[in-house]
């Protein structure tokens, strides 16, 4: 069995559909993301004048006109993970005032996205027998795990443990540690290691088990981002940024005691890797979804001689 | 246009864009930590032998020269910073000339710019101990006429001398960064600071002997004999030696090549990213200001040490054989610096900027290798091992071990042989540089939506601005090359470096080719590890 797993590909269009294909590139039988599906921006795209619009957007003022123009504009932002909508001199003015309003669009976008996302995975892959595991995670909004559990195809480990086959289980948890940015679900280490163990719980055999558990362990080698002071900034010493481990103590502690097949992870998109805690493997795909790279692991599982490969992959 | 974050008021944002709370959005590294590590980069201590190597291009305008160097600087940087910009995340140029040319070009130009970075991590040392150490401890001595400093700094000129220099920096470093201590980045902070008040102390030191306040020539009689200033000179005529030329441009441009050692490697900033795309100006401003601003700093200097000092005579003794200088000590401006200011306590103060920019600068060196080893471990085209962190310390350990025992070797050959000179990696060095302008240049055509979609996406008439400057700097870096491989002066055309220059490159090319076949042989396509993904 070949499983592709991913993560943080942050409302990305680009990333998504690269995701749909990635079973015929790399042969998955299972293909997963671990969560941080949806966007963070929102760009307003205003119509200056009848038929013209105006937005800033990466960093640079564009100007285009209704039509083809307009739609590649959409299209240019939807694939940088951002959410583009057209709107008004007022409306954006009134949006620049009212963070509650803005706050509704956020989610109704994000929504709309994950809908079309789900409509362009059921009619890609429905039939094909190929799994799709897509969960939630500590950037994403409760109601995306409602769309994804509207769907047909999609499976939601989060929370659960869902059987692969030939023997395997994976296990999900979205939830992560406390960050700056007072995340969706962002809860105490505490709470984390609780929520794994009532997981953990309903599983039958650990050592069959992958974990996909979106925060990687604390130190592990997986886990380091750059030091951020208090404005949210990055560190930077004379020897380049200053990298410290952010991971979880709750994760770390559940690899080391339960000792799953593997240790699935992401949220730290710098800390791309493969790597051993206490002799179990984990990996980190890491994340460059703004540019539109689906960065990944391929992962083959065999009932006979358990993992055979861990590979990670940038499509 | 303008707006704010919501539901987190502290949420970084950018101009026109609204963003929520979640995690990773943090803000542009400051300008300011742009340009602080720029100038570690470009360590301005290096003037010394930039100085030392004016004789060699008669007719040459040392400030011209600077000019020549830091415009070309800032056509590199902008190709640097652009592309950064377009691929944010850590990495630097081994990310963007990977994905714009080819997974085998990345890794071919990253091995050969870090193989090279090696060759200084070890080299910075005994450049500390040959330009730094060595003229302040034979200042001290000729000043207090004490022969045991002299001879300290006879020693550290001598192949153990600049070994022990090489040592030193490797040693500290590789156990610095093995064990991540905080306090090293403090005492690196305040070891700038102390760099830059010692800088200012020079520079003040130099006006006034440059305006007669303190007289060089009285203050060199005194140390070296009456009449040995004029001495000098007339040495020099008698040996044939000429001091005066009319002004060259072309050897002006030829000289470049010196500063330019030391300018262009502001970019190494490069590998600083975030996740607020609005064009990360901190990049494009921080290298550029950090060019400028030190090639601003170094033609002052020029400018001075041949007000103080006088042209005719910094050329007169540098090209005088040992025997016929009459001070036991090379002739270089650090030396004459401390003559000048003509007492003790303002040598040692006058020398600290030169010591703490040779020292720290090999340290970057190091973390750049290991930076890049973990990079190549990571998208499989290394042993595991080069990635493999220390579980204690955290650190690369095992990346660290090869870094400095590569970077000893070098600094062996250098101490010890004649094999290796001063610009002699700057010829390898130059090739990832120009891999850099030529990704650039073909950026916007093999990457045409990841360009329109950029912070970047600038043109002049229907030319990405990108590619245009991409092509002037090329055309610089391709002339620097050339001037590299044909002049012997620079020292960077002897055979080793050149066979080395072709040998990485090679080794680089080869090491991918066998690895490539050996992850194939296990039933991973490396290929297929890099291939993007079609979208059906």
């Amino acid at each position: 069995m070949r499983i592709y797993f991913c993560s943080d590909i942050h409302g990305s269009d680009k990333c998504w559909k690269k995701f749909l294909s990635t079973p015929k590139f790399y042969e998955a039988d299972v293909i997963i993301v671990g969560g941080d599906v949806t966007g963070k921006f929102l760009v307003p795209i205003v119509e200056t004048r009848r038929g013209k619009y105006s937005c800033r957007f990466n960093g640079l003022e564009r100007k285009v006109s209704a039509g083809a123009p307009l739609q590649h504009l959409l299209d240019m932002i939807a694939d940088s993970g951002a959410y583009g909508y057209v709107t008004t001199p007022d409306e954006y003015a009134h949006h620049q005032q009212d963070s509650e309003a803005v706050d509704q669009l956020f989610r109704r976008l994000i929504l709309e996205r994950v809908d079309r996302w789900i409509e362009l995975a059921e009619t890609k892959l429905r039939g094909t027998g190929v799994r799709v595991l897509v969960s939630g995670a500590n950037d994403d909004y409760f109601e995306v795990d409602e769309a994804l559990g509207r769907s047909e195809l999609i499976e939601d480990p989060n929370g659960a443990v869902v059987p692969l086959g030939e023997g395997y289980d994976l296990m999900g948890m979205g939830y992560g540690n406390i960050t700056p940015w007072a995340c969706p679900r962002d809860v105490p280490e505490e709470e984390l290691t609780r929520r794994i163990d009532e997981v953990m719980a309903t599983v039958d055999d650990p050592g069959k088990t992958l974990m996909s558990l979106h925060v990687p362990p604390f130190e592990s080698g997986l886990d380091y981002a750059p030091e951020l002071d208090d404005e949210l900034r990055a560190v930077v010493t004379a020897n380049g940024l200053k990298m410290i481990p952010v991971g979880s103590t709750a994760t770390r502690d559940a690899i080391t005691s339960y000792r799953p097949v593997m240790g699935l992870h992401g949220h730290i998109h710098e800390s791309r890797g493969v790597h051993d805690l206490n002799g179990v493997p984990i990996a980190n795909p890491g994340s460059e979804y703004s540019e539109g790279i689906l960065g990944g692991v391929v992962i083959d599982l065999d009932r006979r001689h358990g993992l055979t490969n861990t590979t990670l992959v940038r499509g | 246009m303008t707006s704010r974050s919501v539901s987190q008021p502290q949420i970084p944002t950018q101009p026109g864009v609204f963003t929520r709370a979640s995690s990773g959005l943090v803000r542009q590294v400051r300008t300011q930590d742009v340009m602080f590590y720029g100038w570690q980069q470009i360590a301005l201590g290096y003037i010394i032998f930039i100085v030392a190597a004016w004789q060699f291009y008669p007719g040459a305008s040392m400030e011209v020269g600077v000019l020549l160097a830091t415009a070309a600087g800032i056509l590199i940087a902008i190709c640097y910073a652009f592309l950064s910009v377009v691929y944010p995340r850590s990495g630097g140029d081994y990310v963007f000339m990977s994905r714009i040319l080819h997974p085998a070009a990345g890794l071919v130009l990253s091995m050969s710019l870090i193989f090279w970075q090696l060759f200084y991590a070890g080299i910075n040392g005994a450049f500390l101990s040959k330009f730094g150490l060595a003229p302040m401890f034979s200042t001290l001595g000729i000043q207090t006429g004490n022969h045991s400093l002299t001879a300290i700094g006879s020693w550290f000129t001598s192949p153990w001398g600049l070994f022990s220099g090489g040592a030193l920096v490797i040693g500290v470093f590789s156990i610095v960064q093995y064990l991540g201590v905080g306090l090293y980045f403090k005492a690196q902070r305040w070891a700038s600071y102390v760099a830059i008040g010692s800088l200012l102390v020079t520079v003040v030191t130099l006006i006034l002997a440059s305006t007669g306040v303190l007289s060089f020539q009285h203050n060199f009689d005194v140390v070296a004999g009456h009449g040995a200033y004029q001495g000098v000179l007339h040495a020099a005529a008698s040996a044939g030696v000429s001091t005066h030329h009319s002004f060259s441009f072309s050897q002006s441009l030829y000289f470049a090549a010196w500063p330019a050692f030391s300018l262009w490697f502001a970019v190494l900033s490069v590998s600083f990213g975030g996740e607020v795309k609005d064009g990360q100006r901190s990049q494009f401003r921080g290298m550029n200001l950090a060019i400028i601003t030190m090639g601003g700093f170094m033609l002052l200097l020029m400018f001075l040490y041949r007000m103080a000092f006088g042209s005719g005579f910094i050329l007169a003794s540098s090209q005088l054989p040992t025997n016929k200088f009459p001070l036991n000590a090379a002739p270089y401006v650090n030396l004459y610096t401390g003559i000048a200011g003509g007492n003790v306590v303002l040598t040692v103060v006058n020398s600290l900027w030169v010591l703490a920019l040779l020292f720290f600068v090999g340290a970057s060196s190091l973390v750049a290798s290991t930076r890049n080893m973990l990079a190549w471990s990571l998208d499989g085209v290394a042993p595991k091992w080069f990635s493999a962190v220390s579980a204690r310390r955290h650190t690369p350990t095992w990346s660290l071990v090869l870094c400095a025992v590569i970077a000893t070797i070098w600094a062996l050959l250098y101490s010890f042989t004649d094999t290796v000179l001063v610009l002699g990696g700057f010829l390898g060095q130059c090739v990832p540089i120009l891999g850099v302008c030529v990704a650039a240049i073909v950026f916007p055509f093999r990457r045409r939506e990841d360009f329109e979609s950029s912070p970047i996406a600038y043109r002049i008439g229907r030319v990405p601005l990108i590619t245009v400057v991409g092509v002037v700097a090329a055309i610089c870096v391709g002339f620097c090359f050339y001037r590299l491989l044909v002049d012997t002066n620079y020292g960077a055309n002897n055979t080793l470096s050149v066979v080395m220059t072709l040998g990485a490159a090679a080794f680089a090319a080869l090491w991918f080719l066998v690895y490539r076949l050996w992850n194939k042989a296990r039933g991973t396509d490396l290929n297929a590890q890099f291939k993007e993904i079609p979208i059906e």
